[in-house]
């Protein structure tokens, strides 16, 4: 790529350099330096142990959960380090949000479960919580189908409505970025199709990182494409490069369904 | 190397590959026999002769079909990437490219045929006939390329163009007339085409009376 395009990128939203993760005596993910772009769909893939999901994890610092996990490198968000001491882990997650493979909308109304975080970031006002609650479900494609029941149990929807749910969730406290862990893996196609849908949508207000499982989700909706392979970042580009003429070898016998 | 120089571990996707591979391999080796009927017809003027290569022009037709059916339906059940799909796409091209060429071996036999039952012969007959021959070389110099795997060899063919080129221009009013003829000839193609977009049925508007 000349320099004259490399100048013309804006920023990154997320700058990866380096990157090792350890479980114990177990490593992860091996030395993986990756720029993540602002107001784009990023797709991670890899076949399942590649370290994608683990990846993913790091950039809302969620491996912290785990007690034997170390994380050594340096991870910019918006070039500050979110593992130097003293971070604010909290202000992290509300930027930095994140969807499930499996849909876990809290045990309440719909209303609570998008309210939750803008509550618990101290907005108290009705009115401003029904506003942010309406443009969340507007944005996450749910408000016409649950404006009438805003009261009903979140856990009562359909899979993809509550998928969709969570995402209305992530997104009401205005987050810079939105992880996305298999969204679609516990979903049929249609619901599937309409959270494709909604990432073309929304990734024009967030910047979107996404593990799928599904070549095919990864060609269909992302602008980058990076493969993992034990650990390793193999190749990193743009999606329609990767899809049509991957530089690795392993890419290509991923991409094209071929085993080993 | 096949005409569809990739292998896939997916036996039932490796099973479609090779059946469009044996498809364009049978073309390949009807346009060369309808070349080689062609380039004999210029001695003989034989009306059996254009009636074989005919026949054999019905068979690459609807090969050229077949592929596209087939190629349509991995498209869409194998959803190929990368490697596979430029062996694919390139496929396509290529059966287009074959039965065109089968078209061109016909239309000579047709001519001869003509010129025979009016007691008449080509003209500038050593001049075509070496044409003739050289087309030959070129076509098979592609082929054996194909056959062992010689991207090198496959691709020599192209230059070898230039040398026919150098005969052509001799006749060349005759083609500024057939070049009308097959800018015609494509415009059906095209409306061929819109069909099959349109309908996904592979038809063929009535044969042109002449070539």
């Amino acid at each position: 790529m000349s320099g004259g395009t490399e100048q013309a990128k804006p920023a990154a939203v997320f700058s990866c350099q380096e990157v090792n993760v350890h479980y114990g005596a177990f490593q992860a993910i091996k030395n993986v330096s990756l720029d993540v772009q602002p107001k784009e769909i990023t797709a991670l893939i890899g076949p399942s142990g590649c370290g994608k999901s683990t990846f993913l994890r790091c950039l809302n610092r969620m491996n912290d959960l785990i007690e034997t996990c170390q994380v050594t490198g340096r991870i910019e968000l918006d070039g500050a380090d979110i593992y130097r001491r003293g971070f604010d882990v909290v202000d992290l997650r509300y930027r930095v949000g994140m969807v499930f493979q499996k849909p876990n909308p809290f045990p309440k109304s719909i209303w609570d479960n998008v309210a939750y975080g803008p509550r618990i970031h101290g907005v108290r006002d009705r009115a401003a919580l029904d506003e942010t609650v309406e443009r969340s479900l507007r944005s996450a494609g749910l408000w016409d189908e649950v404006k009438d029941k805003l009261d009903e149990q979140g856990t009562r929807l359909s899979g993809g409505q509550q998928q969709r749910l969570c995402i209305a969730r992530a997104i009401a406290v205005n987050p810079e970025v939105i992880l996305m862990d298999e969204p679609c893996s516990a979903l049929d196609p249609i619901a599937t199709a309409r959270i494709e849908e909604l990432m073309y949508e929304l990734r024009r207000a967030y910047t979107i990182v996404i593990v799928t499982h599904s070549m095919q989700q990864a060609a269909r909706t992302s602008a980058r494409t990076a493969y993992f392979h034990l650990g390793e970042l193999i190749e990193h580009g743009l999606t329609r490069d990767i899809f049509d003429s991957p530089k690795h070898k392993q890419t290509e016998a991923y991409i094209s369904g071929r085993i080993g | 190397m096949s005409f569809v120089p990739t292998h896939h571990t997916n036996p039932s996707f490796n099973e479609a590959l090779g059946g469009v591979g044996a498809q364009l391999q049978e073309m390949a080796e009807l346009c060369m026999n309808a070349l080689d009927e062609a380039c004999k017809s210029i001695d003989s003027g034989d009306r059996e002769q254009a009636r074989a290569i005919y026949a054999a022009d019905g068979r690459i037709n609807r090969l050229e079909e077949s592929v596209t059916g087939s190629v349509a339906s991995i498209l869409a059940r194998h959803n190929p990437v990368a490697h596979d799909l430029h062996a694919l796409m390139g496929s396509l091209k290529m059966s287009q490219e074959l039965e065109r060429l089968a078209d061109h071996a016909k239309n000579i036999g047709r001519r001869n045929a003509r010129l025979a039952e009016r007691d008449t012969e080509v003209a500038f007959k050593d001049m075509v006939k070496d044409l003739g021959r050289r087309t030959r070389k070129m076509f098979a110099t592609y082929l054996e390329g194909i056959e062992n795997n010689d991207l090198e060899k496959a691709s020599k063919a192209w230059s070898m163009d230039k040398g026919v080129n150098s005969v052509y221009t001799v006749i060349n009013t005759v083609f500024i007339a057939k070049n009308f003829e097959r800018i015609g000839d494509k415009i059906k193609n095209l409306a061929e085409i819109a069909h099959y977009q349109k309908t996904g049925e592979v038809i063929d508007f009535e044969e042109h009376e002449d070539d």
